[in-house]
């Protein structure tokens, strides 16, 4: 197995995997071009939406550690910002905002929102906050449901239906590769590095002088606006919103296994788990029908009992966190010895 | 970077993969009956995405029998659709939509697309066909359906969407309307916030208006909902003729036990989902009798059509192709695909304007009466028939020309009198509500905070635990007729083993990992819990009969539950029982030991591992317990864990992890907010008691990390 990926790692093997990944690339971008059935396509934007909350949420919930049991209210939150300015009406009317600018303010809010239930919520720790912020969930739900006037209650929304799937697909591509490159990029950053380190000592991260509120607050309202820019563009494929459609529980548990799959704390964990577990419940879907849900919660058992590295973390030892941590040790002059591992 | 390339790789390939199988497998046909080649001249191919599994599993199943009585009848009895001279074969192609909205309009997508029909028949439920329906809209294919009513979706100036059904806000107009000329002045109405039940409440309230109807107050509440006690008791005060209210089957049941409960006597109980459900009388018996109900359709009403005969004659043929008779899910559903196939006739070919065209022109008496669609593809010509439960028996009452019994109108005493309250108001059932509340919150919540402080687990599956107590309370009472205070103990102790088997199969394994570890352990077991007591007992409400039920009045605008009030006395027990377990025997001091510190009770010899099999197997005996006490009460089903778990959460982080006098303060706390907020807050009270709980949570969690009573282990919430 160690040879295997020695082999895998080594210089001609990065080569291939280089190539492969161009190709795939290109696969993607020409997908529609090669007469991808609109059903395909629709596939695969749902896909890239469960892929892109997952990067999300590994945000706070791989990097800093924070553990998020409520990340899809930013979805729904979004969702439903888009739905509302586009289906504004004024005396019978229709005085509905164009989308593009309906989905970026959906963001906007979105991000803006996170930033202020952030700021109370990050103050607490652990399954503290989770709990916390599963109860946000929840309440925004409620809320959305109440707030008949502005959300339509129990009724929601309909929105004009424009149903380009070729035109969604490509924006969620290039949506979802610049997230995976923005990631990128952040983890290599000193603010990436600062993440990092909030998650395995806060205190030490703080007594150094890393203002740690500030930046996991930062980090979880980029989260949240990320994630609210695929509510809104869901809401507006889905051409739909009621409080229990864009607010759902899946969307949570769909991230955290994917990112959990493919590896905690990592850039291209969330990327390979959510991939690889749509494909897997796909299978499962097709094969086990009513079992299926039963199946997934002894996955969930099995992953976290026996991968706790997930998939990438499986493949690649060293960890890319244990790196950049070490990097940013000696930035700080740090002479902790310990190992310092993804949990 | 290498890495990270490398990984991206291998998500691609694996995504490749999957295309190239989703592409490949689409030409597999469903799986409709075999007919030798040569009898037709080709096939006809319908297509529709109902949920198997999920939420609406049930009704999903309903409407697939209803469709595949239509397709067996057509193909085997009927000898295929006429298309001129030659028959055609007719396919349905079925996908599950779990359910879910994007499923459902990925799978739709993919009818079209891939499987290429000719036209799609509607899935289950008004949220998944306003989805779908945008998708069969914007690929020009036409959708029939008789199970999405809400009005919303047929505002959107749709050209492809047809409903054979009658329109939601119709649900209880003929019923109304015979209320009405029968004296009833002033109603009130309850509804679940959700879009269907939204917009037949808002229907029912022009009915009323429009028939001289006075709406004395509106009420809404979430779905899911296990309490209307405060609904009950402000509508009783305000002493209407008719109660008009519902949007779920298991709401159907509480209002009722509620109303029962509380001395809660409207002349008429109209519920808008559940009468015509032969289940309700099943299980409520004679509390059930002279509820009013809508129902799109019933085997005795005197329909008739050109096929299938009378509205019974298609309940015989259903009943012997599925051996159970049919509710009006699947009579909508036989419906649906029956107008479409008497468009396509009409029109004489398969093309979308012609058979458009045609269906808008349909004009047919059918077995579940006239069909005629108006410009906005609504079947306006069929009235909504009124059931009454009379002596148990389920018959139509109204409109006239379906009838089959004499509407009972007015029952009870009920009769506008006009109550004079007390100078209290409503404070002392607010307060009787609320301590109710609180008992069961507090021998719910128990086991969880004591796992909890004991051994830093957070059970997420609390709620489930609860639920399989509840089962198996349920499954004694339904078998032996045991009543579930009685099996309380033997419910004990089976939990006790199970608790055992799961602490030393997953909770030892995880207990020194970080908290997401075993926070996401039990996750997965509450999936699995969840989902495997539906494979075996089905989503259907079950709720378990007890010999102490009904109420104590004690005045007029006070009653007393008595179920609740015997839960309140077990709780207090159960709590003191532990309290002095803790408190004053060896046991209980290693207990303590282990949870102060763990490393120095161990040095002091202390078997700590020991300790912490006896305290979870001892915390999930009294969590399942709890869940057979209160399974005459809370809807005993498959999902009812997890706003369980929030509570418990809620509570035991407020009060004080594993703290017996916090549990009892906590829950007390939360019940009584809970009542209090839904008695004095017109409207939504009810909503907002749902989202009380968080916003004490939070509130707490931040403003007194240490929590308000203490407890075994500081709560200590506050990061760094």
């Amino acid at each position: 197995m160690n040879a295997l990926k020695q082999a895998l790692a080594s210089g001609p093997g990065q080569v291939a995997i280089r190539a492969v990944v161009a190709v795939a690339l290109v696969w993607l971008v020409v997908l529609p071009l090669l007469g991808a059935s609109d059903s395909t396509l629709f596939t695969m934007t749902l896909m890239l939406t469960s892929v892109a909350v997952a990067i999300n949420w590994n945000l706070t919930g791989g990097f800093t550690g924070y553990v998020d049991f409520g990340h899809a209210v930013w979805f729904g939150l979004g969702a439903y910002v888009t739905a509302i300015l586009m289906s504004l009406q004024a005396n019978s009317l229709s005085i509905g905002w164009p989308p593009v600018p309906a989905i970026v303010v959906g963001a906007v809010v979105a991000g803006v929102l996170a930033g202020l239930i952030g700021r109370v919520t990050m103050r607490l720790k652990g399954p503290y906050f989770s709990i916390a912020m599963l109860g946000t969930f929840v309440a925004v739900r409620e809320i959305v449901r109440t707030w008949g006037g502005l959300t339509g209650g129990g009724v929601g929304l309909t929105l004009p239906p424009y149903l380009n799937r070729q035109l969604f697909y490509y924006v969620e591509l290039a949506l979802v590769v610049g997230l995976v490159v923005l990631v990128w990029w952040l983890r290599r950053t000193r603010f990436g590095a600062a993440l990092v380190a909030i998650r395995e000592d806060e205190l030490g991260a703080q007594m150094r002088g890393i203002s740690t509120t500030r930046l996991k607050v930062a980090v979880f309202s980029l989260a949240g606006a990320s994630t609210g820019l695929f509510g809104g563009l869901w809401a507006y494929q889905n051409t739909f919103v009621d409080p229990d459609i864009a607010f759902t529980e899946v969307r949570t548990i769909d991230a955290i296994m994917g990112t959990l799959l493919g590896g905690l704390g990592t850039v291209a964990g969330p990327v390979v788990g959510s991939v690889g577990l749509y494909w897997l419940r796909e299978v499962l879907w097709a094969n086990l029908l009513d079992y299926h849900l039963v199946a997934q919660g002894v996955l969930l058992i099995l992953i976290v009992l026996l991968m706790p590295r997930g998939i990438v973390g499986t493949f690649d030892r060293r960890g890319v966190s244990a790196r950049h941590l070490w990097r940013l040790r000696r930035r700080h002059a740090d002479d902790r010895s310990e190992e310092v591992t993804a949990p | 970077m290498r890495r990270t390339v490398f990984i991206l790789g291998i998500a691609l390939v694996a995504l490749l993969t999957m295309v190239a199988a989703c592409s490949s497998g689409t030409d597999e046909s469903a799986d409709s009956p075999s007919t030798a080649p040569g009898e037709f001249a080709g096939t006809i191919r319908l297509g529709a995405a109902l949920s198997e599994t999920g939420k609406y599993s049930v009704e999903g199943k309903d409407s697939r029998q209803g469709y595949d009585t239509w397709l067996t009848w057509v193909n085997e009895v009927y000898g295929g659709i006429r298309l001129g001279d030659q028959r055609y074969r007719a396919e349905i192609v079925y996908y599950d939509d779990e359910s879910d909205a994007d499923t459902a309009g990925n799978l739709t997508q993919r009818l079209i697309d891939d499987d290429r029909v000719d036209f799609l028949l509607g899935p289950y439920s008004s949220g998944l066909t306003t989805g779908t329906s945008a998708i069969a809209e914007a690929n020009n294919v036409l959708m029939v359906e008789g199970n999405g009513t809400s009005d919303t979706m047929f505002e959107r100036g749709f050209q492809n969407l047809f409903l054979v059904a009658t329109i939601a806000s119709d649900y209880t107009r003929s019923g109304i309307e015979a209320l009405a000329a029968r004296g009833a002045r002033t109603a009130v109405i309850a509804h679940e916030d959700t879009s269907f039940a939204t917009a037949v409440a808002g229907g029912a309230a022009r009915h009323l208006e429009a028939n001289g109807v006075e709406v004395l107050a509106v009420e809404t509440y979430p779905k899911d909902i296990q309490d209307v006690s405060a609904i009950m008791t402000k509508f009783r005060d305000l002493d209407p003729d008719l109660f008009v209210g519902g949007g779920h089957y298991n709401d159907a049941v509480l209002f009722v036990n509620s109303a029962k409960e509380l001395g809660f006597e409207p002349g008429g109980m109209l519920i808008t989902v559940g009468p015509s459900n032969p289940k309700l009388v099943e299980e409520l018996g004679r509390d059930v009798d002279g509820v009013l109900g809508p129902t799109q359709w019933e085997p005795s009403m005197a329909y008739r059509g050109l096929y299938f005969g009378s509205a019974a004659d298609y309940a015989g043929y259903y009943e012997s192709l599925w051996g159970e008779p049919p509710v009006y899910q699947a009579a909508s559903a036989t419906a649906a695909a029956l107008a479409l196939h008497l468009a396509i006739e009409a029109a004489g070919s398969t093309d979308t304007d012609a058979v458009r065209t045609a269906l808008r022109e349909l004009s047919a008496d059918t077995f579940y009466g006239p069909v005629s669609f108006d410009e906005r593809g609504v079947n306006v010509s069929k009235p909504m028939g009124m059931i009454q439960v009379l002596d148990g028996d389920i018959v139509v009452v109204a409109p006239d020309d379906a009838a089959v019994a004499q509407l009972a109108y007015p029952l009870g005493s009920g009769t506008g009198s006009g109550r004079s309250s007390s100078g209290l108001g409503q404070l002392p059932q607010a307060l009787v509500n609320g301590i109710a509340l609180g008992g069961m919150y507090a021998v719910l919540v128990l086991g969880f905070s004591v796992i909890w402080g004991v051994m830093g687990v957070i059970n997420f599956a609390h709620g489930e635990f609860v639920m399989v107590g509840a089962y198996l309370a349920w499954l004694a009472n339904d078998l032996w007729g045991i009543d579930p205070f009685l099996s309380v103990p033997a419910v004990f102790l089976v939990m006790m083993a199970f608790g055992y088997g799961v602490q030393r199969l997953l909770v030892d394994r995880v207990i020194d990992r970080p908290h997401l570890v075993s926070l996401l352990v039990m996750f997965g077991l509450a999936i699995i819990l969840q989902n495997a007591m539906k494979l075996i007992f089905s989503a259907d409400f079950r709720r378990a009969d007890t010999a102490l039920d009904g109420s104590w009045r004690v005045t007029d605008s006070l009653t007393v539950p008595v179920t609740k009030f015997w839960i309140l006395i077990v709780a207090l027990g159960v709590l003191g029982g532990l309290s002095v377990l803790l408190s004053r025997t060896r046991l209980g001091k290693g207990i303590r030991a282990a949870a102060q510190n763990r490393e120095a009770a161990r040095i002091v010899g202390i078997d700590v591992s020991k300790v912490y099999v006896i305290v979870f197997a001892l915390c999930i005996g009294i969590t399942g317990a709890a869940g057979a006490l209160v399974s005459p009460v809370l809807a005993v089903q498959p999902f009812q864990g997890p706003p369980l778990t929030l509570k418990a959460f809620a509570i035991t982080a407020m009060a004080g992890l594993g703290s017996i006098r916090g549990a009892l303060g906590g829950a007390m706390v939360l019940g009584l907010v809970e009542a209090g907020l839904a008695i004095y807050v017109e409207g939504v009270g009810t909503n907002l008691a749902v989202v009380a709980s968080f916003v004490i949570l939070v509130a707490a969690l931040v403003l007194r990390p240490q929590g308000l009573f203490g407890g075994l282990r500081p709560v200590d919430a506050t990061a760094a």
